[in-house]
């Protein structure tokens, strides 16, 4: 129960509706990641540009460093990179020497905190960022040298150059704008192409759904043809569901159409004998009522019997018949009948249990009634028997009387019944008929080795739909 | 001989039940499965008539239970719908022949009838045992081919013992077979119809056919003979 409750929540809603929530899930997902991804290349690819600038403005410094008197590095006021001598320029250069000392400051730089750093090893520009007390955040490169004198002396140097992060920040801030509004208008244009897509793809189905309202509405009679092969299964058995619960209707009306007109006449009769109540003829009118008794019975069976399998229910023919046997050994209990059964263990009915126990007790009964001592029972299956394909084949035989005449199509009209033949025969043969018939199958009357009838009845199996 | 009517249709249960009182039988009326199933587990019928469309207790599966329960008295079914499926699962269910409704009367008394005789092992529905001979169908006695006239009360007790050939009848039983409320239980009537029943198969005492068990009840001596 709750397991079906499930299942019917899950199934409903629109699938239109569920691709696009799935696909607009993923896509920002896709999105969003790649976002991440290229934002991080971007973001380091931009910081070694900056790296890479850093370096050589330490290596310019450098080589403008001009040793004086005294063992001290001398750098120019003004140095080919104009930056350095405005002030806020974003761009700051510093010299110091062993003692940690400020050397040299650029103009640039007059007036700032710039965090001093030496790096462990001498000879490779070492990279720092630095967030100063204003909030300016800056990217710092620091080369120490051992610079030697003409003298022969030689004395450990940092030149230190820092840049402001303004402009990088920018420059991603940029780059973000731009990728994400590109992505964006991405995801934008595939939601709407799904959608597109999607109705392309639902079409056939809305074409369905449509049909079936007219179907409903009474505008039209069956699905068209040519839908996609993947609905095309589908279209072709609500066609079959269609004209299946049309013949079944039609023989149900059919049937009410039967069972009124037939029953007019007895009552026609019985009513006459209402009229004169002091001399009712009672043998009369018991004669009419087994008459209206067996159009009941009769039309009552044909109307729920048979009609066109469509479920392909299928049913194994051995426990069927051995239920059968059972029951009829136990009604038929003092008449020493002797059974001979060949049934093969796997033939498979194409219908229902209650088709099949009708057709099997119909002719069962009918040769344990009228078996003198022997009732022989075959059921075969092969794919010679119906000329289509598999089939299956009952073959019920008895050693009593045999059928009335060798005109066998007359045992199996609907009319005959009663005078020539036991009571129940008739209706019993007529029942197997129509079902026989509803199956698509084949049913003979013949006179059996055993010296009784001999009733053989043949169904193609087939294929399950 | 006690027949239980299981149908819940109140007309066709007092159709049947009439009929059957009208042919000698003592009959319990039940119009649900649960009351069927009461009747049939506490009252001992010889045979039941159980309608397969019943409230309460569907009539399957009262068959199943009391089968299950160990009542083995013979169960005839009554179907409306006539489909073999339905008689199948009576039949395998554990009840013993089936009736398609609409019936005669005739043909349910025959059914119940054969069920009783095969229940007591007889296969016809003569029953000859000595020169006494019982037609179950026509109730009539004969001893040494000559008719014989019983009272109905007579006639049961004889049908009784004689079903049951070689077996021990108490009293307690046949009163049960006698009658439907059990409010003479203790009454000397059994020994009485006993008595008088000896007197008319029997006048010269020549073949004993009933045993007296004192205290235990009666039993049918002569054997039983096959026709």
């Amino acid at each position: 129960m709750e397991a079906s409750q499930r299942t019917g929540m899950k199934l409903g809603g629109s699938l239109s509706s569920r691709v696009l929530a799935a696909a607009t899930v993923l896509l920002i997902v896709f999105f969003g990641l790649a976002f991440a991804a290229l934002d991080v290349a971007f973001r380091r690819a931009a910081e070694r540009a900056l790296e890479d600038v850093l370096e050589s403005q330490v290596l310019g410094l450098l080589a403008a460093a001009d040793p004086g008197q005294s063992d001290m590095l001398n750098l120019p006021p003004d140095l080919p990179e104009t930056k350095f001598s405005r002030p806020g320029s974003g761009l700051y250069g510093r010299l110091i020497d062993g003692q940690e000392e400020t050397v040299w400051i650029s103009r640039s730089a007059i007036g700032m905190r710039l965090p001093a750093f030496i790096p462990d090893a001498p000879g490779r520009a070492v990279f720092r960022r630095f967030s100063l007390v204003d909030g300016t955040q800056l990217m710092s490169a620091a080369l120490r040298i051992e610079w030697e004198f003409e003298d022969g002396k030689a004395a450990p140097f940092v030149f230190n150059v820092s840049s402001s992060l303004d402009s990088l920040n920018a420059q991603i801030r940029r780059y973000r704008n731009w990728l994400s509004g590109g992505f964006a208008a991405l995801v934008l244009i595939l939601i709407g192409a799904q959608i597109l897509v999607l109705r392309f793809l639902l079409q056939p189905l809305k074409q369905a759904e449509q049909e079936v309202r007219e179907i409903e509405a009474g505008a039209r009679l069956r699905l068209s043809e040519g839908y996609p092969t993947e609905i095309e299964a589908l279209s072709n058995s609500v066609n079959v569901l269609i004209d299946s619960e049309r013949a079944r209707s039609e023989r149900y009306r059919e049937s009410l159409d039967n069972l009124a007109h037939s029953l007019k006449t007895p009552l026609a009769v019985i009513r006459t004998q209402a009229g004169a109540p002091e001399r009712i003829d009672s043998a009369l009118v018991e004669e009419q009522v087994a008459t209206m008794q067996g159009i009941v019975d009769y039309q009552l069976r044909r109307a729920t019997t048979g009609g066109a399998p469509l479920g392909r229910e299928r049913t194994q023919a051995l426990p069927v018949a051995q239920a059968l046997l059972d029951a009829l050994t136990k009604v038929y209990r003092e008449k020493p009948v002797r059974v001979d059964q060949h049934l093969e263990p796997d033939a498979v009915f194409p219908g229902g249990r209650g088709d099949l126990t009708e057709i099997l007790g119909n002719l069962l009964d009918n040769a344990f009634k009228f078996s003198r001592q022997r009732v022989r029972l075959r059921i075969n299956t092969g794919t010679a028997l119906t000329g289509t394909g598999d089939g299956i084949e009952i073959l019920v035989e008895d050693d009593g009387p045999g059928l009335p005449d060798t005109d066998s199509p007359r045992v199996l009209e609907r009319g005959v019944r009663g005078s020539d033949l036991a009571p129940g025969q008739g209706i019993g043969l007529t029942v197997v008929r129509d079902l026989i018939e509803a199956y698509g199958g084949q049913i003979t009357l013949a006179e059996s080795a055993l010296g009784g009838a001999a009733i053989r009845v043949t169904i193609a199996t087939g294929k399950p739909l | 001989m006690r027949v239980l009517v299981v149908e819940d249709e109140e007309a066709l249960r007092a159709g049947i039940a009439a009929e059957l009182r009208g042919n000698g039988y003592t009959v319990d009326e039940a119009c649900d499965g649960e009351e069927g199933h009461y009747f049939g587990s506490e009252f001992h019928p010889d045979v039941a008539i159980v309608d397969l469309g019943l409230p309460r207790l569907p009539g399957l599966d009262l068959i199943r239970r009391l089968r299950s329960e160990g009542h083995d008295f013979p169960i005839l079914i009554l179907t409306a719908r006539g489909r073999w499926e339905e008689k199948v699962d009576g039949l395998g269910a554990g009840a013993d022949d089936y009736v398609v409704k609409p019936f005669h009367m005739e043909e349910l008394l025959a059914r119940v009838n054969a069920l009783l005789r095969r229940a007591g092992g007889w296969a016809s529905p003569r029953l000859s045992s000595g020169p006494i001979s019982i037609d179950t169908r026509a109730q009539t006695v004969a001893v040494a081919e000559q008719p014989v006239e019983l009272t109905a009360f007579e006639y049961r007790v004889l049908e009784c013992l004689l079903m049951r050939t070689g077996e021990v009848v108490s009293k307690a039983e046949l009163t049960e077979r006698l009658y439907e409320q059990d409010f003479d239980r203790d009454s000397n009537v059994i020994e009485v119809f006993v008595g008088r029943l000896r007197r008319k198969l029997d006048p010269d005492g020549a073949l004993q056919p009933i045993e007296t068990l004192r205290g235990r009840g009666y039993r049918w001596r002569l054997p039983r003979e096959r026709a």
